[in-house]
């Protein structure tokens, strides 16, 4: 065999990327939190804060539940900030190296804490993880992104404290780190179980995942008694500051993107090759610099989406965009998110069924989830995935009673297990790489 | 590590997949279980488009090994009929050969077993016996 070509470790498989160091990227990742530290504390008075966070704490964070209507914007900003750093400084305590995934949770925690996440609410989840880790002699850092997902079953603790906590504070403590708890400990497997339902195409695969885990939770406390309804608390105060902070943190990205791609968009093209079906790393393939920019421009996508829509920048909104940003990292570009944003905004002009903006905004930006499918299949077959999705994700809340915060994630994960094998059915011979 | 002989067999099949959707007529295919590592070694024979299947090697294996998205994506590994499956096998494993000509391509896949480097035993005193079985063999030289 004669050896024309020989590649040997990894790093040497490709064009060198621009370098970007770990540390660099940390500090990145610490500029949302710290915008949002700094707006918080100058929006609103210290004492406030405290208070509204205690609202927080007490909210019991059933779909939709917006912290800006529960404990004000400063308060929200706060908790946003917190979560965000904590999961951050775990990360980094753990020498973990950010890579798409883990970009993506950060930022999908960072907005989940405007809309039902909170310090009190997600503890058990890392517990459960650790204890996991623990009993299979494996480290840490392989669980800490499940766990990191996982926290959309928080609502179920929050509920467990509103419902008990004015009684018996330390039961409901025990119940809540208990629950949390077991959870956490066991959604690896079934969340790595799931994914394989629907192919790596529904790029939330813990909505699948958490959403079947809280239909059977719902299911069991529902026979023991417990009446619960879904909450519709949204923010309707003035929204336009939060649109320019969110507006100015996309191009602080864009702009230090360019920097760290050696002052460059050379490279992005790449980017929107891809189909964004699971894994597709952008930070691995094209580079810290340019997965930034893809983060930041899918985000002012989003921002546009909302006002052209007259919608609103409220609690869940602002999650839905800081989520599709987040998953820029890990899957999705603008190319691959217009045609499912165009298929709910087009459903909804279909429908008989009247359905608030601010659902149908965070339907269509939520949707984005199965972004892999209109990567893949196209333009056409996107806006029919995002059709589908819209229909589904109006239903499917009722299944786990809102106590499940990834609505979207479990719809699109049901629309992804029948759209691929639909596909396939009208394929013609067999599938080839491209 | 968890399912260590699944997901053994999840890379071994992506490895085939990859081959045979390139058309290779041969596929020859080893795994050796050595103390500290698994070693899987493909050699395929008449992959087409021989320049298209080895960039795509390149770019979807050389993602760096990442424990916490192997937990959670393993599962998807062999089953997706796209190069995002190379991409799911590379952060499984910690080192990759590729080697190839125009008829044959080679690829050698490493995975150590252990998160971290087994701790060196101080070494043991030797004997007075042995003391002067190395003298004795320095003298000798």
């Amino acid at each position: 065999m004669e050896t024309i070509k020989r590649t040997h470790f990894k790093a040497e498989f490709k064009a060198p990327l621009p370098k970007v160091s770990v540390i660099t990227m940390y500090r990145v990742l610490l500029i949302w939190p710290t915008i949002l530290l700094i707006a918080g504390l100058m929006s609103t008075p210290f004492y406030e804060i405290l208070e509204g966070m205690h609202k927080i704490r007490l909210a019991n964070d059933i779909l939709l539940t917006d912290y800006f209507e529960i404990g004000g914007v400063g308060a929200t900003f706060i908790n946003a900030a917190i979560l965000a750093y904590a999961n951050i400084f775990l990360i980094f305590r753990l020498k973990m190296k950010p890579n798409g995934i883990i970009v993506a949770s950060i930022f999908l925690i960072s907005g989940f804490a405007f809309m039902g996440k909170n310090v009190m609410n997600i503890w058990p989840f890392y517990l459960g993880g650790l204890a996991y880790a623990k009993y299979h002699k494996i480290e840490y850092k392989s669980v800490v992104v499940i766990n990191m997902l996982s926290t959309a079953l928080s609502p179920i603790s929050s509920v467990l404290v509103a419902e008990l906590a004015e009684h018996h504070f330390l039961i409901s403590f025990i119940l809540t780190g208990l629950i949390g708890g077991f959870i956490g400990f066991i959604m690896p497997p079934i969340s790595a179980s799931i994914m394989t339902a629907h192919s790596g195409y529904n790029l939330y695969n813990m909505g699948l995942s958490a959403g079947l885990v809280g239909i059977v939770i719902y299911s069991i406390i529902d026979a023991l008694g417990y009446e619960g309804s879904t909450n519709n608390i949204i923010y309707q105060g003035e929204t336009i500051e939060l649109m320019k902070l969110l507006l100015i943190y996309c191009i602080i990205l864009i702009v230090i993107g360019y920097r760290l791609n050696d002052k460059s968009f050379k490279g992005y093209d790449e980017i929107l090759k891809h189909s964004g079906r699971i894994v597709t790393d952008y930070i691995q393939l094209t580079g810290f610099g340019l997965t930034i920019v893809n983060m930041g421009l899918s985000g002012i996508l989003c921002i546009i989406y909302v006002l052209l829509m007259k919608g609103d920048f409220n609690g869940p909104i602002m999650c839905a965009i800081l989520t599709v940003m987040g998953f820029s990292a890990f899957g999705k570009h603008f190319k691959n998110i217009l045609p499912i944003i165009i298929g709910v905004t087009l459903t909804s002009l279909i429908i008989t069924r009247e359905v608030d903006l601010t659902i149908l905004i965070i339907s269509a930006l939520f949707g984005t989830s199965l972004a892999p499918i209109a990567g893949e299949f196209g333009f056409s077959k996107g806006i029919l995935a995002g059709m589908l999705h819209f229909t589904l994700v109006l239903n499917v809340g009722s299944f786990h009673g809102g106590l499940m915060l990834y609505n979207n994630g479990l719809a699109a994960g049901i629309i992804a297990m029948l759209f691929i094998p639909m596909m396939d059915a009208f394929r013609r011979g067999d599938n080839k790489r491209k | 590590m968890r399912h260590e002989v699944k997901k053994i067999a999840k890379i071994v099949n992506e490895l085939t997949a990859f081959s045979l959707e390139y058309n290779a007529v041969n596929i020859d295919l080893r795994v050796r279980d050595l103390e500290d590592s698994i070693i899987i070694t493909a050699i395929a024979k008449g992959i087409t488009e021989i320049d298209e299947a080895v960039a795509h090697l390149r770019e979807y294996l050389s993602y760096p090994r990442a424990k916490e998205m192997e937990e959670y994506y393993w599962g998807l590994a062999g089953d997706t009929e796209s190069d995002e499956g190379l991409a799911l096998i590379s952060v499984m494993i910690d080192d990759v050969t590729i080697d190839y000509d125009d008829e044959y391509v080679y690829i050698r896949v490493k995975r150590l077993k252990h998160d971290e480097k087994p701790k060196e035993k101080p070494p043991k005193k030797e004997k007075s016996k042995d003391k002067s079985k190395s003298i004795l063999g320095k003298f000798k030289k």
